[in-house]
């Protein structure tokens, strides 16, 4: 049912993704002979040939599409205009960065936001939790790439202390000695800023739905049976506070996949962020549609993985 | 009127000062803030209250210009949004059935593919015109909005009052018009969140370099001084990067504090 759903929606994002760049004006794929094109003032005459031969923008629509699938099932997502490229080859060659930018920073904000929020809805009210909480209210408003450019500022620039870009020192392979060490370093930055734009809202979210469980009847009336305060705690509340939790992380979860691709321009992280930008700077159709396909099924795949997590976990919601 | 605690009507009071300065710009600024006649990259002082950018154009008249660009886009995106948003939450929640869990699937679809990617594409190709922007993220922030008021709809539409009106065969208008009274508080809490949002999301575009590169938004400002090399090898940042972020900061923040209940248990929906 849930993958049936989710089978739907990445077909739907592949047509999408498909119409999205010959809907909008000004495309290089029209190459309707009058209009002054970007692509054939650039490209030399034959490569310029070669890409219309294989992208046929003469054809109609449909059979583009039948076209562009074919060659999508046999694992060719056609050739980038700018690199001259396999699409699939350069994009196989960042994804991993993105990856681990955004899964890591998933990973640890889950961990601090998780306990946090929870510790602030069982203790009782005080001017300590009032305080975390507007704190954590006032970071989540600041854009993730104002925090990036502030991050940068401060600790690249004026301390030093971590590099203001890349991934790892220029011409250092994975091989050499010490490259693990760049490597933490390089992404150290990157990876709070997100941590921190993301721990805000699952903060915020888990507080609030465990705050909402805590003050259920049954829950009060376990209370007043003078059940043991702990056994409360973890078996009244939290555990019945975990399926709403679960279902509502995953759109959080989306947005720090979009905020991953932004904190990579600002820092020039190589990952697909700046991949995509550089791809649509050139217009460089079939690399963004390659950067739109995989983001798109990496989303699918986070969506899919939490909704069979809270599946499983919630019997109660029976959709 | 709601009742309201010192820290809303502080954030109201300064959110008043804001809008009264986006509105009285033209007066205030004591430049014009595309006017490149000043000597280039000056400290503050003198004529030039937050100095002078490499093009040497008055940094304070960009500020200025800010507070009636930003927070303008960011009411009428807004607007736009929740108007949108809700009207489909209504329309899910009065027909149900197919339309409902098209809308719904619909939203899904807006919410999984990642914005940012679509919004470059459209940006580039599209052109930079501030109406295009504002139709871009209003096309990308109007489902978020359908999913929350669709659950408030829900219930609403199950009292009483609307299944009188439903069983006597109120038509979408009338149901619309009732419903509104039990709706409104909650849309104008999103509407208030929404402009935050948009807030945010322009200044992000303009960081990209998507939208109109005429209009001096406060993300325009802060572009145009992180994308001048030597930003951080003097203190020019005190004056050209920071204060712009700050008003940012500050008017996002006083959105927040406006709608943020500590005492409500959850967000709606």
């Amino acid at each position: 049912m849930i993958l049936g759903r989710n089978c739907i929606l990445l077909v739907v994002l592949i047509i999408l993704g498909f119409l999205l760049p010959r809907l909008i004006p000004g495309s290089p794929l029209s190459f309707s002979g009058e209009e002054i094109n970007v692509l054939n003032l650039r490209l030399p005459e034959e490569t310029f040939n070669r890409f219309r031969d294989y992208y046929v923008p003469e054809q109609p629509l449909v059979r583009q599409f039948a076209i562009y699938m074919s060659h999508l099932f046999n694992g060719d997502w056609g050739y980038s205009f700018r690199y001259g490229l396999p699409v699939k080859k350069i994009i196989m060659s960042r994804v991993s960065l993105t990856l681990f930018l955004s899964l890591t920073s998933i990973a640890i904000s889950t961990i601090i936001a998780i306990p946090l929020g929870t510790f602030l809805a069982l203790r009782r009210r005080g001017r300590g939790e009032k305080g975390i909480l507007m704190l954590l209210l006032a970071v989540q408003t600041i854009p993730a790439f104002l925090l990036a450019i502030i991050c940068r500022l401060f600790f690249a620039y004026n301390l030093g202390w971590f590099p203001a870009f890349g991934a790892y020192p220029p011409g250092m392979t994975p091989t050499d000695a010490g490259f693990a060490g760049h490597f933490i370093l390089h992404a150290f930055l990157p990876v709070t800023v997100l941590v921190v734009s993301t721990v805000p809202p699952v903060a915020i979210l888990t507080r609030n739905v465990v705050h909402k469980i805590k003050r259920e009847p049954y829950v009060e009336a376990a209370y007043y049976f003078g059940i043991r305060e702990k056994t409360i705690q973890i078996y009244y509340i939290l555990l019945n506070s975990f399926p709403e939790i679960m279902g509502r992380l995953n759109i959080i979860f989306l947005y720090a996949i979009a905020g991953a691709l932004f904190v990579e321009i600002i820092f020039s992280y190589p990952g697909m962020g700046t991949l995509m930008k550089a791809a649509v700077e050139s217009r460089d159709y079939p690399l963004i549609q390659g950067i739109f396909l995989v983001t798109t099924i990496y989303s699918i795949a986070i969506n899919f993985v939490f909704e069979v997590f809270s599946d499983k976990i919630n019997p109660r919601l029976v959709t | 009127m709601i009742y309201m605690n010192n820290r809303k009507k502080i954030s109201l009071i300064l959110l008043l000062i804001m809008v009264a300065l986006g509105l009285a710009y033209s007066y205030l600024a004591p430049y014009n803030p595309d006017d490149f006649s000043s000597p280039p990259l000056l400290p503050p002082g003198g004529n030039h209250l937050l100095g002078t950018n490499n093009m040497g154009q008055d940094i304070f008249s960009a500020l200025l210009a800010g507070f009636r660009i930003t927070i303008g886009i960011a009411l009428i995106t807004s607007l736009l949004t929740t108007f949108i948003g809700t009207v489909m939450a209504v329309l899910s929640a009065f027909f149900r059935g197919l339309v409902d869990s098209f809308i719904m699937r619909l939203t899904e679809i807006f919410i999984i593919v990642p914005d940012i990617i679509v919004i470059m594409l459209f940006a580039t190709f599209a052109g930079p015109k501030v109406w295009d922007v504002i139709v871009v993220m209003t096309f990308f922030s109007w489902s978020r909005i359908t999913r929350i008021v669709r659950g408030k709809a829900m219930v609403i539409i199950s009292q009483d009052t609307l299944q009188y009106t439903l069983l006597l065969k109120g038509g979408l208008a009338n149901v619309g018009k009732k419903m509104w009274p039990h709706l409104y508080p909650a849309v104008v809490t999103i509407f208030i969140q929404q402009c935050g949002r948009a807030a945010v999301y322009e200044s992000t575009l303009s960081f990209l370099g998507i939208g109109d590169p005429t209009l001096k938004s406060w993300g325009r400002t802060i572009k145009a001084a992180m994308d001048y090399e030597g930003i951080f090898w003097s203190n020019a940042y005190l004056w050209w990067l920071l204060p712009p972020l700050l008003c940012l900061i500050a008017f996002v923040l006083a959105l927040a504090l406006l709608t943020f209940d500590f005492e409500e248990s959850g967000r709606p929906g």
